[in-house]
Formats: structure tokens, sequence, C-alpha cells
């Protein structure tokens, strides 16, 4: 028997759970011949009996009155209500999304007897003519010069006092 | 003077006090007491498991004050759930069950918040710092000193077993259940109670040898 083979059984020798006569006498004659695993068997001995001699750890005093208060101040309330998990709100969003597509699979299956859809009536767009827009040939626009710029309105004329008072 | 105290002695024997009849009870009277509306009954539970879940949740978690925490919160479950408990099974398993439950979420949730953990450990370093007032003087300072090293060691042994092997092997090695308990209070099938306390029995070995030899 190899060391690897007497660990993959020891816990269940440990509880006298082996059934096989032969598997159990394997393992006994290995742990007697093996010093590693007589070793690693001694440990573990050991360190659970230092581990029971330590023994237990003593409640508090007055620790069964503070459970006693608190299960009695607990009494009454209401369980709170706990905020699903977020693996479990995606999973209920999934299954939302599933039913959702289920159900709109379901209303466009084939039913022979349905009257058919009306096409969408569209209207087509409507034509405008554009407005009438003074417009200059490229020629027009290379002999353009501040000179042939568009003379100057009425509007902007000196007022008729101003003149007479400068002929004055 | 005399007969009076013996007449007082015979009555108490004959009719023993409600506390002291409920300690001779088995546990699924007790429960059934308890639900039955006797608040005496649910004080005997609490007796009766308060030091055990202290110590299986405290060798879980490794923390004292959390695991005492996490005890009144099982026994406010237990009050709280106890009329859905089914009464053909055992009710030590159910509470380890709460317990165990309880333990592994604060496992859970020490691993996600790193601040909880610091606080966890630094809590012990304080314990450590603190000078060993009214030890027991009839004991040798470094039997002691030697005892307490020794605890620690076997405690930090145990503390490095993955957590879900830690709650297999205590509640195997240090509260003596069956296989079958502790299949039910895990939540796992008998095949992978056998499979991790293998492990965690070598594991266990495995770290405790080097700090024995």
């Amino acid at each position: 028997m190899r060391c690897s083979q007497f660990k993959k059984h020891y816990s269940e020798f440990r509880d006298s759970l082996i059934t096989s006569p032969v598997l159990k006498r394997e393992m006994e004659h290995h742990l007697a011949i093996c010093e590693r695993c007589s070793r690693h068997n001694r440990a573990f001995e050991h360190g659970l009996y230092l581990i029971r001699e330590a023994g237990d750890i003593e409640p508090p005093s007055g620790f069964h009155r503070s459970v006693m208060r608190s299960v009695k101040l607990n009494a009454r309330t209401p369980e709170p209500v706990v905020p699903a998990p977020p693996a479990i709100a995606a999973a209920a969003m999934l299954a939302a999304a599933v039913a959702v597509f289920v159900f709109e699979d379901n209303t466009d299956s084939f039913d022979p007897g349905a009257q058919p859809i009306p096409a969408a009536v569209r209207t087509l767009p409507q034509s405008v003519p554009a407005p009438q827009i003074d417009m200059i040939t490229l020629t027009e626009l290379q002999t353009f010069t501040p000179e042939t710029r568009i003379p100057e309105t009425d509007d902007e004329e000196e007022p008729a006092d101003e003149q007479a008072s400068e002929a004055q | 003077m005399a007969t009076a105290i013996r007449t007082t002695d015979v009555r108490s024997k004959a009719h023993p006090s409600p506390r002291k009849a409920l300690k001779e009870l088995s546990d699924s009277v007790v429960v059934a007491s308890q639900l039955a509306g006797n608040e005496l009954a649910f004080a005997e539970l609490v007796e009766r498991y308060q030091k055990r879940l202290l110590n299986f949740i405290y060798r879980i978690i490794g923390d004292r004050e959390r695991a005492e925490d996490l005890v009144q919160e099982v026994f406010i479950r237990v009050h709280r759930h106890l009329h859905r408990f089914d009464q053909s099974k055992k009710f030590s398993t159910w509470i380890y069950t709460i317990g165990s439950n309880l333990a592994k979420n604060e496992l859970r949730n020490r691993s996600r918040n790193p601040l909880v953990l610091f606080q966890a450990i630094k809590k012990t370093w304080e314990d450590d710092d603190r000078p060993l007032e009214f030890e027991d003087s009839r004991h040798r300072p470094d039997d002691l000193f030697r005892k307490r090293h020794l605890r620690e060691l076997v405690e930090w042994s145990v503390n490095q077993l993955p957590h879900h092997h830690r709650a297999v092997f205590v509640l195997r090695e240090l509260e003596g259940k069956t296989y079958e308990e502790i299949a039910e209070i895990t939540n796992c099938n008998l095949g992978t109670v056998k499979s991790r306390l293998n492990r965690a029995r070598n594991r266990f070995a495995q770290v405790v040898q080097p700090l024995l030899d």
C-alpha cells in the first residue's frame, strides 16, 4: 500500500468504517511499517487531544438572561423583509424577459382565420416651390469688386436739413 | 425544626419545581411544552444549548464576541420558527443547522468585507495584549503559558482548514455527531461529508505536525 492510498482511507479507518477485511489489514500493516504515516497519525491524535484538553469556553455571566431578553424583544417584531440578492434579482429579470418574449411570440403566431392587418397608409411628401432668390453667376462673382457693390438705400441718406446747413 | 425541614424536603421531592422537572425531560418533550405555551421550556432549551452552540460557532468563526451574538441570533430564530420544526426529527440537529448556517454566512460576509475580518483579528490582538489578570494563582505561570500557547496553536491549525471542512471536522471530532447528522446540518450528502472529513483530518494532521514535533 502507498501512503496516498493510506491517506485516502484514513478517515474511514479512524472511524472503523472499513468493511473490507483485506483493506483493513493493509491499512494496519502500512501504519505499522511506514514511519511517515505513523507520524501523521500521531500528530493527528496529539492535536485532537490538545483541542479536547483545552476544554470548552464558558458563556459569560448573565448570558442566559441576555438571550432570553433578546428573544422576548424580537418575539413581536415582524421578520424584516430581506431584499433579494443581485443573483436572484437578475434571475427574476431574465425570467420576466423570457416571459415577455414567449408572450409576444404567441401573439404573432399564424392564425388562418385572422383578418389581414391593413397596410399602413403613408402620404407622399408635398413639394413646395422654393422662394424667389436673386441668383448670381460665377462670372458675376468674379467681376465683383467693392465698387460694384449695391448702392446704399434711401434710409441711409443724410437728412435734408443737414444738407441745407452744409450748403450755407 | 428538624421535622419541618424533613417535611419540606419530602414535599420538594414529591413535587419538584417546574424548572427541575423540565431538566429531566427529553428535548422533544421540552419543545412540545414550549409549543403548548410554557415559556419556561424555552429557557430550558437555552440552558441546554447555549454553551454547546457557543463553542461550535466559536470554533468555526474564531471570534468569541461575534460567536456570542450569533448564538443569540440562533435562539431568536428558534423561538420564531419553532412551530415549523418537524418534531419527528432531532431538535439538536435542527438547532445546529441554524447555527451552522449563521456561522457560514458570517464567514462569507467576512470574505466579502475585509474590514470586518480586520476588526475580528484586531480584537484577538487586544485580547493577547491584555495582562493576565484574575487567572487562577494555583497554577504555575509557565504551565498556564504553555497550555495557552498550545491551545492557540491548535486553534490556529483548525482555522487553517477551509470553512466547509472546518464545520465537518468540528461537528465530528468535537461535537461527536454522526455522519448522517453532519449531512443534515451541513445540507450535504453522505459522500460529501465523508470526503470533506477525510480531507479535513489529513490537512489538520499535516498542519499540526510541525508544531508538535
